[in-house]
């Protein structure tokens, strides 16, 4: 189930280390530890926001919990579907 | 499900591509904090098989050793996690989103460190918890 946090680029700063990236779509961005694999942050292109994958941050448990779900459509079946967790329209 | 069922899988940017070979073992689901950084996932999912049902048939990937029981093992190029390989044992742990027909792979049928399960995340009525690994609790 993966996850991501979005917050405005402005409040955002890497404190050690560099990253790689990798564009699997003409429009984004994704970054990734060239030494351990970790998935980091997936960037848009000209966005002032970032998304941050959830299990990156040192305490993900005091996240709010998501507000949206995207690609449900494709959730896998023995995922539960979390009514309480809208959905955005298929593929926005 | 048979004799001659096969599965294949790779990272996102093609540059590993491997082969499982027969019925996957279990599947199961890990709420620790090495899987999650690693995945970025609040929920990671895996997929073992019998080590020998492997087979990488394109590229080779990287290793990266975070337990000194383990080593994880991941594409280089797009950061893709894709197997747990522990030093003992002769299973290979597949990490369930880098399979070509993840959707068609069994329920999971335990989880593991649900002590560390986020709050948000669904409960799975039914599969066998453990609140760290087997053994442990």
């Amino acid at each position: 189930m993966v996850s991501f946090v979005t917050f405005a680029t402005t409040g955002f700063e890497l404190l050690s280390g560099s990253v790689l990236s990798y564009r699997a779509s003409d429009f984004a961005t994704r970054q990734f530890c060239g030494r351990c694999g970790s998935a980091l942050f997936w960037r848009r292109d000209g966005s002032e926001e970032l998304d941050i994958f959830l299990g990156s941050l040192d305490r993900p448990e005091e996240m709010p919990m998501p507000q949206k779900q995207i690609w449900t459509r494709h959730r896998i079946a023995w995922v539960p579907a979390q009514p309480e967790i809208p959905p955005f329209k298929e593929g926005s | 499900m048979t004799a001659n069922e096969q599965h294949t899988g790779g990272c996102l940017c093609g540059a590993i591509r491997y082969r499982v070979a027969g019925p996957p073992l279990r599947v199961g689901l890990c709420h620790c904090g090495q899987c999650r950084r690693e995945t970025g996932s609040a929920l990671p999912s895996f997929v073992t098989w019998p080590r020998n049902a492997l087979e990488i048939t394109k590229g080779q990937p990287a290793g990266f050793r975070v337990s000194d029981v383990a080593t994880r093992q991941f594409c280089r190029d797009c950061g893709s996690p894709l197997f747990w390989r522990a030093d003992k044992g002769e299973d290979i742990t597949v990490f369930l989103g880098s399979l070509d027909d993840a959707e068609a792979m069994p329920k999971p049928s335990y989880e593991l460190w649900t002590d560390r399960r986020m709050h948000w995340v669904p409960k799975f009525p039914g599969i066998k918890s453990y609140r760290q690994e087997p053994g442990r609790g």
